[in-house]
C-alpha cells in the first residue's frame, strides 16, 4: 500500500476505555495512578532494562533509518506519524535517553531525551494501543528492531502504575476466573458442545461427539473460546476432523481458551494464564496438547508455553502442536478422505495472523492444505503474505468497539490486498482475525466471507 | 460511573451503555434501553430474541452462541441484524440487560 | 612537536574501547526471558550464522524494505570499512611502520609488509611504488564514494518527509562529523598540502604505542580532532550499532527451536528449573 503523507495527531483522539478500580484490584495493580506515577514508572522502566535485552538493546541501537516507517498497518492506515514503528518506539525512547542515559541526562532536548509528563503519559496510553505487536516492523529493520517489545515494556510500565484498558483487563480477568476470554462457564460450555453435537448430527449424519473435560483422551484440545459463541464452525470442525481420524479427544472446561491476552498485560499476567493449559493437560492425563485456530495463543504456547510453566514432559509429545501442523501431519499419512469438490465455486485466499507467522512460523501448513481442498485457492499480493503479512488491526489488544476508527484504519492494507486477490472467501486460522475481517468488510463495504482454514477441511472431509 | 435515566428511574451502565447491574432488568427497561439503540418499536420477534437471551443469561451467566440464538428463536442471522442493527452481541444483548460479550468476538 | 595530538587520540581511543565494551557486555548481560526469534527462522546455529551474516554483510532486512536506502547506507558502509582498513592494515602504513620501529611492535607490520604487499603486488602485477600510488588514488576514491553516499543519507534525511519527521538533531551530527573526517581527509590527499609519508609515519607510530610528532598541518590537525570527537561520540550515540546490533538481537540471534528444546529462560527464578 501507497504510504500516505503525514497526518499529525490523525489519531490522537483514539482512546480506549480504561479500567475501572474494580477490575484492577482484581489484577493486582494499583486501582488508580498514585501521585507518586512518576517514579513508580520509572522505577518499572528500570526493572525491565535489566531484565529484558531486546528493550534494552532496541532503545539502544535504532539508527531513526527510517526502513520501517511505511511498514506498520497502523502508519498506513492513519498516516499519524506516531504509529510509524521508530516515532511509536521514540515514545519511550525519548524518556529512556532523559532518565537512563549519559547523553540524555547530560544535554537533554539536544540529545533527543525528554521528562515523562503527563502529556508523554497519555501519548504512551494512546499510541502503545494503537500497536497490535504484529511484529510487520521487525522483518524490515537492519537490526532486528521490534516494537512489539518495545510495546509491551511500555503496557507493563503502564500496568504498574494503574494505566490499563477495560477491555484487555476484563479479557485476562475472565480468563483467571472463568477460564476462557468470552466467560463461558463450564455448564454452558458443555450445554454449548451438546447442541453443536446436534448440529453436526444435523449436518452430517454421524454421531460426532464434542467431549468435554474426558480423562485419558489422546488429545487436549483447546481453542478460542469464540470458537463457542461466533465461530462454532470450528469448534464443529474440530469435531469432525478427531472422528475421522479416529482420535480421542477432550477440551478442558478448564483452560477453555487457546488465547493469552496476559501477552497485552504484562509478564506476570502472560505466566498465569498460560499456567492454566499446563494444568489441565496434567490433570486430564492427555497425551498431547493441540491449540485451535488462534494466531497470538500460539505464539504463547509454542515459544513460551515451555519456558514458563514446563516441562511438558508428562506428554508422549512434550510440546503444544498446532492443529493445522497436526492437520498436514494426518493429511501426508493418508488418514483422511478429502474430496476437494466440497469447496468448488469458492474462491478462497489465505490470510497469514501475525502470530502465526512471525511468531509462530506456521505459515506453509495452511496453504498446503488449502491447495488439497479448494481449487479456488489464490494468493494475495506476495508482499503482504507469509512473514511479511498485513495485521487485520485487531490483535493485542485492539478488537474493542470504543476504538472502531483504528481498527478500520488498521485493516486498510489488508482490506486492499484482499481486494487485489479477487478472492470471495477469506480463510484464515485466528479468532481475533475472524471477529475483525466481518466488520471490516461491512465498513469497506466488501462483498466477501471469513472461514476457519478447518472450517473448509471440515466441509472436505468425508467420513 | 455513567448512569442513564430509563423510565424514569437511574441506572448505573458501562461505558457502551449496558446495565451494570442485570438484576434491574424489566420490560420496561428493555424498552427504555431500545430508545438508545435507536430501535423505535419492540415487535413480537424483538422480544423473543430478548426473551431468550435473558433466560440463557440467567441460567448460564453468558450469552449464548449466536448459532443457537439464530435456531432457538428461529431468527436467522440476517433478520437478527435487522431487528437490532448493531447485532446480536451488542444491540440484542443491551436490551437483554445483561453484559456486553467480549473476548474475541 | 605535536605531541598532545597523539595523547587525545589515545584518549578518544580509550573511551571509545572502554565505553563500547561496556555497552556491548551490558547488551550481554541483559538477560533475555524468552524466545521470541521471528519467524520463519532458523533452528540451528548454521542457520543463524546466515540469517546474522546477511544482516551485517548485505543489509538483507533493509534490502528488502527500501532499495533506495540500501543502496546509499550499503555503500556507505563499505566504504568505511574499506577506509578503516586502508588506515591500519594498510598497505603503506605497514611498510613506514617497519622502517621506523623495532622489535616486537613492528612484527604484525612486517607480516603485512614482507607478505601482503608482495602477494597484493603480485596479484595486481604492481611494482611497489605503483602499488603506492594505487593506494592513494584508490584511498582517495573510496573517500569519494562514502562522501557521496553520506551526501545521499543526508539529503534523503532532510528532503524524505517520514525521515525527516523522525531525525534528531544527533542524527545530522553523526552524519556531519562523518562527512567532514572524510572531507578533510580527502582534502590532505589530494590539495596536497601535507607531506603523507609524515601522516602515515604518525598512525604508524601511533599504532605501535610510539607516538611521533604530528604534521604540523591545519587540516590535519582538525582532522585528527574530529577523528577523536568521533571516537568519544559512538560509546553514547546510536552509533553504538558499530558493535554489531544485530549480532545481539534476540529477534535475529536466536535459534527457532522453542519446540525442539526447552528454553529455561534463566531470569525467571520461577520456571520450573528442571531441563527437558
Ligand atoms: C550490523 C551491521 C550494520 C548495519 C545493519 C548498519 C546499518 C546502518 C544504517 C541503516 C545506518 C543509517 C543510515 C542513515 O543515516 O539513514 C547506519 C549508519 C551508520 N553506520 Fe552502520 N550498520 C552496521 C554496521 C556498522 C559498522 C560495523 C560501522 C562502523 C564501521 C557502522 C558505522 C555507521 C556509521 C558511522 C553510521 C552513521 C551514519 C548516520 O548516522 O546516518 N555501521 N548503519
Ligand atoms: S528500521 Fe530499525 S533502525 Fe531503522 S528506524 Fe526502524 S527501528 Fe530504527
Ligand atoms: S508491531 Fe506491528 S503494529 Fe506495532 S509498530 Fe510494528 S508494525 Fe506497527
Amino acid at each position: 500500500m501507497q504510504a500516505p503523507p503525514l497526518k499529525p495527531n490523525a489519531a490522537a483522539g483514539a482512546h480506549h476505555h480504561r479500567a475501572n478500580p474494580t477490575l484492577l484490584a482484581a489484577l493486582g495493580l494499583p486501582t488508580e495512578v498514585p501521585a507518586d506515577w512518576r517514579a513508580r514508572a520509572l522505577t518499572k522502566f528500570d526493572e525491565l532494562l535489566h531484565t529484558r535485552r531486546s528493550l534494552k538493546l532496541y532503545l539502544d541501537t535504532c539508527v531513526r533509518c527510517g526502513a520501517c516507517t511505511d511498514k506498520c498497518p497502523f502508519f498506513l492506515g492513519t498516516g499519524d506519524p506516531n504509529n510509524m514503528p521508530v516515532a511509536r518506539a521514540e515514545l519511550l525512547r525519548k524518556v529512556y535517553r532523559r532518565h537512563f542515559t549519559a547523553a540524555g541526562k547530560l544535554f537533554g532536548p539536544l540529545a533527543a531525551g525528554e521528562e515523562l509528563t503527563d502529556a508523554v503519559r497519555e501519548q504512551w496510553f494512546t499510541y502503545f494501543y494503537q500497536c497490535t505487536e504484529c511484529r510487520r516492523c521487525a522483518v524490515f529493520c537492519p537490526f532486528g528492531v521490534d516494537t512489539a517489545e518495545i510495546t509491551m515494556a511500555a503496557r507493563e510500565i503502564m500496568a504498574s502504575i494503574g494505566l490499563a484498558t477495560k477491555y484487555v483487563s476484563e479479557v485476562v480477568d475472565k480468563a483467571h476466573t472463568i477460564g476462557n476470554n468470552i466467560g463461558i462457564p463450564e455448564a454452558a460450555w458443555r450445554d454449548t458442545c451438546r447442541f453443536l453435537e446436534e448440529e453436526l448430527k444435523e449436518q452430517t449424519g454421524a454421531d460426532i461427539k464434542l467431549p468435554v473435560n474426558q480423562a485419558g483422551a489422546e488429545v487436549l484440545l483447546v481453542p478460542p473460546s469464540a470458537d463457542l459463541f461466533t465461530n462454532t464452525d470450528t469448534m464443529m470442525a474440530y469435531g469432525k476432523f478427531f472422528h475421522a481420524l479416529g482420535v480421542s479427544w477432550t477440551t478442558s472446561s478448564y483452560a477453555s481458551e487457546a488465547g493469552n491476552f496476559g501477552m497485552f498485560l504484562n509478564y506476570e499476567h502472560l505466566k498465569k494464564v498460560n499456567r492454566r493449559i499446563v494444568d489441565a493437560a496434567r490433570q486430564l492425563g492427555v497425551r498431547r496438547l493441540v491449540m485451535g485456530e488462534c494466531g497470538h495463543a500460539w505464539r504463547a504456547a509454542q515459544a513460551f508455553t515451555d519456558t514458563l510453566n514446563g516441562p511438558l514432559d508428562f506428554l508422549e509429545k512434550p510440546r503444544p502442536e498446532h492443529i493445522l501442523e497436526y492437520a498436514v501431519r494426518v493429511i501426508r499419512q493418508g488418514r483422511l478422505k478429502l474430496d476437494k469438490s466440497a469447496n468448488d465455486g469458492l474462491a478462497v485466499t489465505y490470510h497469514d495472523p501475525c502470530n502465526l507467522a512471525r511468531a509462530g512460523g506456521i505459515i506453509e501448513e495452511p496453504r498446503e492444505i488449502l491447495r488439497l481442498i479448494a481449487r479456488g485457492f489464490r494468493e494475495m499480493p506476495a508482499d503482504t503474505i507469509r512473514e511479511k503479512t498485513f495485521c487485520c488491526g485487531a490483535g493485542a489488544g485492539l478488537l474493542t468497539d470504543e476504538i472502531m476508527e483504528t481498527r478500520f484504519a488498521g485493516v486498510k492494507p489488508r482490506i486492499e490486498a484482499f481486494c487485489a486477490s479477487g478472492a470471495t472467501h477469506l480463510a484464515v486460522p485466528c479468532a481475533i482475525c475472524k471477529a475483525q475481517f466481518p466488520v471490516a468488510f461491512e465498513h469497506y463495504r466488501i462483498d466477501a466471507q471469513v472461514v476457519g482454514v478447518m472450517d473448509l477441511l471440515a466441509k472436505a472431509i468425508v467420513l | 460511573m455513567p448512569a442513564i435515566t430509563l423510565a424514569g428511574k437511574q441506572f448505573d451502565v458501562d461505558e457502551n451503555g449496558f446495565l451494570q447491574d442485570p438484576a434491574q432488568w424489566s420490560d420496561e427497561v428493555a424498552l427504555g434501553l431500545a430508545q438508545t439503540e435507536g430501535i423505535e418499536k419492540l415487535t413480537d420477534e424483538h422480544w423473543k430474541v430478548v426473551r431468550y437471551l435473558r433466560e440463557y443469561y440467567m441460567k448460564f451467566h453468558v450469552a449464548p452462541s449466536i448459532r443457537m440464538l439464530c435456531k432457538q428463536t428461529g431468527l436467522p442471522l440476517k433478520q437478527i441484524y435487522q431487528l437490532f442493527p448493531s447485532g446480536p452481541a451488542k444491540g440484542a444483548c443491551k436490551l437483554a440487560g445483561m453484559p456486553k460479550p467480549t473476548g474475541c468476538v | 612537536m605535536q605531541l598532545w595530538l597523539s595523547l587525545l587520540l589515545y584518549l578518544a581511543a580509550a573511551v571509545f574501547l572502554i565505553g563500547l565494551g561496556w555497552r556491548l557486555l551490558n547488551w550481554l548481560r541483559t538477560p533475555v526471558p524468552l524466545k521470541i526469534p521471528l519467524t520463519p527462522g532458523p533452528a540451528d546455529r548454521r542457520g543463524v550464522l546466515w540469517r546474522l551474516g546477511g544482516e551485517l554483510f548485505a543489509f538483507r532486512a533493509l534490502w528488502r524494505a527500501d532499495r533506495s536506502l540500501w543502496t546509499p547506507a550499503w555503500i556507505f558502509h563499505v566504504a568505511l570499512v574499506l577506509l578503516l582498513i586502508g588506515h591500519f592494515g594498510g598497505l603503506e602504513t605497514p611498510r613506514f611502520a617497519c622502517a621506523t620501529l623495532g622489535g616486537m611492535q613492528a612484527a604484525f607490520c612486517r607480516v603485512a609488509c614482507d607478505v601482503g604487499l608482495p602477494f597484493a603486488g603480485g596479484l595486481t602485477g604492481m611494482s611497489m611504488a605503483q602499488f603506492g600510488h594505487f593506494e592513494d588514488i584508490s584511498g582517495g576514491l573510496v573517500g569519494a564514494v562514502a562522501i557521496a553516499a553520506l551526501l545521499w543519507l543526508l539529503l534523503r534525511r532532510l528532503l524524505a518527509e517520514r525521515v525527516r519527521s523522525i531525525s534528531t538533531f544527533s542524527d545530522y551530527f553523526a552524519l556531519l562529523l562523518l562527512l567532514l573526517i572524510i572531507v578533510t581527509g580527502n582534502d590532505m590527499r589530494f590539495m596536497g598540502g601535507l607531506n603523507i609519508e609524515q601522516a602515515r609515519q604518525f598512525v604508524a607510530g601511533w599504532l605501535a604505542l610510539h607516538p611521533t610528532p604530528a604534521p604540523a598541518d591545519p587540516v590535519f590537525t582538525m582532522h585528527i580532532l574530529l577523528v577523536c570527537a568521533l571516537l568519544i561520540y559512538i560509546p553514547f550515540s546510536k552509533l553504538v550499532h558499530i558493535g554489531g546490533a544485530a549480532l545481539f538481537s534476540p529477534t535475529l540471534n536466536q535459534r527457532n527451536n522453542p519446540r525442539q528444546r526447552r528454553y529455561t529462560g534463566p531470569w525467571d527464578k520461577t520456571n520450573a528449573s528442571a531441563t527437558a
